[in-house]
């Protein structure tokens, strides 16, 4: 069974390993966590406030002129057809992140759920559920799914069901990786023996020990399918068209880029890039609180 | 010790194997070869051994935590071996364990409450305000108090850590407790603490304690009995008192004089064996210290060789030792 | 190997946290003779294995020393330049950690790791240096060295691996050798072969400094205990005046703890 090393002691002995432990009051968080959090934070807000309202109708055609720069009116420009650029890109918001929310809440459940499994059980289904994600992360990934979306055809549930279903094999190792290296753990005997049935020991007390890893990795998970989801808008491919969407906006204004009307495809690139860093930078953030080499 | 007192935990023939190797080269690694032992109520045996004899091993094998590959349990007079895994949790209401490392045997997620609650629910059914109350008597069976309650694994020292591991295993009132090195990982002077506790829960609760450590002195602090294990078997077992006073098997005797005595002016004669512990990886069929013990002959690479009473209740597992002079 | 006395005085620093400063070492002062072994003995967080860091200035970064010195036959070790400091560590000075297998590296052979601990310090061509490293762990009483010297830190077992970071530590015939907790883990038999090992290197004139908290040890091999609690020194004397006339509170405290254990058979 496994000991903890036990280090030469000159400050405390810590526990090491991913577990998040219960802090009391606010842990004062790096720099990357407040910035990162802040900036979800607005996007959240956006995405809230445009249900309720924009400056213009986003599907408004002719609401300004077409092409019209950025002014006072129109904050990001009109595109081709006259539409608000500004409103097109808040409600576009409620799209992408919508996606992106529940791609991640749905690859990390289903990723952590099936990690359990395979780890506390090992055995039959072990086997059977690595060599399926083995298979399936062979193929590259925004292939995968667009080739998928192609084959289920568009819809937005369709998009998120592909997302996650191509996202989790990374949160079912992560998870697997922690099972089997606490289940040998002391309080894993000690919880059979308090009366714990099998199941019991690996969902209540051996998951919710090993979420460090976990939580850190849906930043990345989340950026990632952030970029995945626009360049599938991009590509026309799984957001039904008419839908604000930033991938279908910038695909639209690409020829722009060129001409001279480059606030078409720009702000939208930029809410796509700030979405991506805003879940990169709470990511780190969430790393170094996790780390167990801090000292409380 | 009254010879009406209960059994509460025995063992016979008590064997673990792994197969190790690749295809075709399979090698058996023996943890535990035919381990008998026996606990009665009120009383301590104390199974002493080093690293790789197999002594852990026997304790998760005692409650299928880890599962035996052949001998029978039984815990109370109930066998354990027979069950099915599902119907196991009923004998943990009977036999309990305490593990050696307070940083890793208690949830660091969990409140002390928390962690003792969980068998007050799970094997006692409790209600809330019952539960309420038999924690907060938990915890002041083990010298902690209320305050400790509400914090955390890593918000208490080693040795309030360890109180909460006893605690946890006495929490449903168990006949036999098995702890495995519970002060090998604590400061000198809290072992003695620890152990005073101990001892008085055992007068207390009636309770059998299979004491697992390999630190001699503890031995002679709290053991009415004595079983010595190497490589897996073991090679004297009797009264503390006899064993220590009077060591037959060769690996008793090297055991004792290597101990060093924290005593000034401590001349011992140290009985050497020879080399280091070899690999339990397929063990040849004779006594397991031939090629370090000074005293083989040849009849001690006949056979494994039995244990053979050498006193009242005191054995030995050695041909030489033990032969009619 | 000539004999050096090593002596600390005045020793105090603290480590830097988030939180500020914390004191961790206070006025720690004691001397280590050549010929016999010093105990440094005490709990955990007494600060003892800081203090042996710090005489080689190998502590953590975040630790910091606000005074003190450490004199090698009179030379002040924290004064010097860190290229002289260099050529002391390993050669004059060196240190055994506990836990031998992890402290040695996992992907060199044994008797690589110690020829090249060898030519860092003296010149001289590979072969010699495994010759060298050869000769040390046949010092260390490892049987079949030349056959071991190829071997992997994996292929030892825990005491052997012991005794090849004893001689490790030992290649380049240092005046002082530090030995943190270097039993902590092994069987009572191999302690008692590891201990009596170190007894008789320094039976040789070699300057020993044993960090433990195991006070059966300390009787056995030590000629000299200083009793640290909380970063201080509680008492410093001879073996047999703190096992038989303890001064301090605390050291009579921790004998008694040690004791205790050693109560009657039942």
């Amino acid at each position: 069974m496994a000991l903890l090393d036990k280090q030469s002691s000159i400050v405390d002995t810590i526990v090491p390993g991913t577990t998040l432990r219960p802090v009391r009051g606010w842990g004062g968080g790096s720099l990357s966590l407040h910035v990162g959090t802040a900036l979800l934070g607005l996007y959240v807000l956006a995405a809230a406030v445009s249900t309720l309202w924009t400056p213009f109708d986003p599907r408004e055609v002719g609401a300004g002129e077409p092409y019209a720069p950025p002014d006072g009116t129109h904050w990001f420009g009109t595109d081709r057809l006259g539409t608000d650029v500004f409103s097109q890109v808040l409600a576009a918001t409620r799209l992408d992140l919508g996606i992106t929310v529940a791609a991640v809440a749905l690859a990390l459940t289903v990723g952590a759920f099936l990690g359990t499994v395979a780890g506390f059980y090992r055995g039959v289904a072990d086997g059977l559920i690595m060599r399926s994600l083995e298979v399936l992360q062979a193929f590259p990934t925004l292939l995968l799914a667009m080739l998928i979306v192609q084959a289920v055809g568009p819809g937005t549930w369709n998009v998120i069901a592909v997302l996650a279903f191509v996202g989790l094999p990374e949160y079912l190792r992560l998870a697997r990786a922690e099972i089997l290296s606490k289940r040998t753990w002391q309080f894993a005997e000690a919880a059979r023996l308090a009366g714990c049935r099998p199941w019991r020991v690996a969902f209540g007390h051996l998951l919710p020990n090993s979420t460090g890893p976990l939580l850190a990795y849906t930043s990345i998970n989340a950026a990632w399918v952030v970029l995945v989801t626009s360049s599938l808008g991009f590509l026309g491919v799984g957001i039904r068209p008419g839908e604000p969407e930033w991938g279908s906006m910038i695909s639209r204004g690409q020829s722009g880029i060129t001409s001279g009307e480059w606030w078409i495809s720009l702000f939208p690139g930029l809410a796509v890039l700030g979405l991506a860093a805003a879940f990169y930078l709470l990511g780190d953030g969430l790393t170094d609180a996790t780390d167990p080499r801090r000292r409380r | 010790m009254s010879d009406e007192a209960a059994t509460v935990l025995a063992a016979t023939g008590l064997r673990k194997h792994y197969r190790i190797g690749a295809l075709g080269d399979h090698r058996t690694l023996v943890a535990v070869d035919g381990v008998d032992l026996e606990v009665r109520a009120g009383e301590t045996v104390a199974l002493v051994g080093e690293s790789g004899s197999g002594k852990s091993t026997v304790a998760r094998c005692l409650v299928r935590l880890v599962e035996p590959t052949a001998g029978e349990v039984r815990v109370a007079g109930e066998p354990v071996r027979a069950r099915p895994v599902s119907a196991l949790t009923r004998v943990y209401r009977d036999v309990q364990m305490v593990f050696q490392d307070p940083n890793s045997s208690l949830n660091p997620r969990m409140t002390v409450r928390a962690v003792l609650a969980e068998p007050l629910r799970l094997h006692l059914g409790l209600g809330r305000r019952e539960r309420d109350a038999r924690v907060r008597e938990l915890v002041d069976m083990v010298g902690l108090r209320a305050e400790h309650l509400d914090r955390y694994a890593h918000e208490l020292s080693g040795g309030q850590r360890q109180r909460v591991g006893i605690a946890r295993a006495l929490a449903v009132r168990p006949r036999v407790v098995i702890l495995d090195e519970p002060t090998s990982s604590l400061d000198v002077s809290v072992r003695g603490q620890i152990l005073d506790l101990l001892a008085a829960l055992q007068q207390e609760l009636r309770i059998g304690y299979l004491f697992i450590t390999h630190d001699l002195a503890v031995v002679r602090r709290v053991a009415h009995r004595v079983l010595v294990m190497y490589l897996g078997g073991i090679v004297e077992q009797g009264p503390t008192a006899a064993v220590f006073a009077r060591p037959v098997h060769p690996y008793t005797r090297a055991l004792l004089s290597a101990a060093p005595v924290p005593e000034w002016g401590v001349r011992r004669d140290r009985f050497h064996l020879i080399g280091e512990i070899p690999s339990p990886v397929d063990l040849p069929d004779r006594c397991r210290l031939v090629g370090r013990c000074p005293l083989a002959e040849e009849a001690c690479s006949h056979a494994r060789p039995p244990l053979v009473t050498v006193g009242p209740g005191h054995a030995a597992a050695c041909p030489v030792e033990t032969r009619e002079p | 190997m000539s004999a050096a006395s090593l002596r600390v005085e005045g020793l105090t620093g603290h480590f830097r946290t988030r939180r500020g400063e914390v004191p961790v070492l206070a006025d720690v002062g004691f001397t280590a003779r050549p010929g016999e072994v010093t105990a440094i003995v005490g709990e955990t967080g007494s600060g003892k294995s800081l203090t042996a860091l710090s005489i080689l200035r190998i502590a953590p970064p975040a630790f910091v020393v606000d005074n003190g010195c450490v004199l090698l036959d009179g030379v002040d070790l924290l004064a010097l330049p860190e290229r002289r400091m260099r050529a002391v560590r390993g050669a004059r000075v060196s240190m055994v950690f506990q836990d031998a297998r992890s402290a040695l590296n996992p992907v060199l052979p044994v008797g690589r790791q110690l020829a090249d601990v060898c030519r860092l310090h003296r010149p001289m061509s590979r072969r010699d240096a495994e010759r060298a490293a050869v000769a040390a762990l046949t010092a260390v009483q490892i049987p079949d060295a030349a056959r071991r010297a190829g071997q992997y830190p994996h292929e030892f077992s825990g005491g052997m691996a012991q005794r090849a970071l004893i001689a490790m530590a030992l290649i380049c015939e240092p005046e002082v050798v530090i030995f943190d907790e270097p039993t902590t883990g092994l069987d009572v038999t191999i302690q008692a072969e590891i201990m009596g090992l170190i007894g008789t290197l320094t039976a040789g004139g070699l300057t020993a400094l044993l960090i433990t908290h195991d006070l059966g040890v300390v009787a056995e091999t030590c000629a000299a205990v200083v009793v640290m609690r909380d970063g201080r020194v509680v008492e410093e004397a001879s073996t047999e005046d703190i096992f038989t006339r303890p001064g301090h509170p605390y050291t009579v405290q921790l004998l008694a703890a040690s004791r205790l254990v050693e109560g009657t058979a039942r």
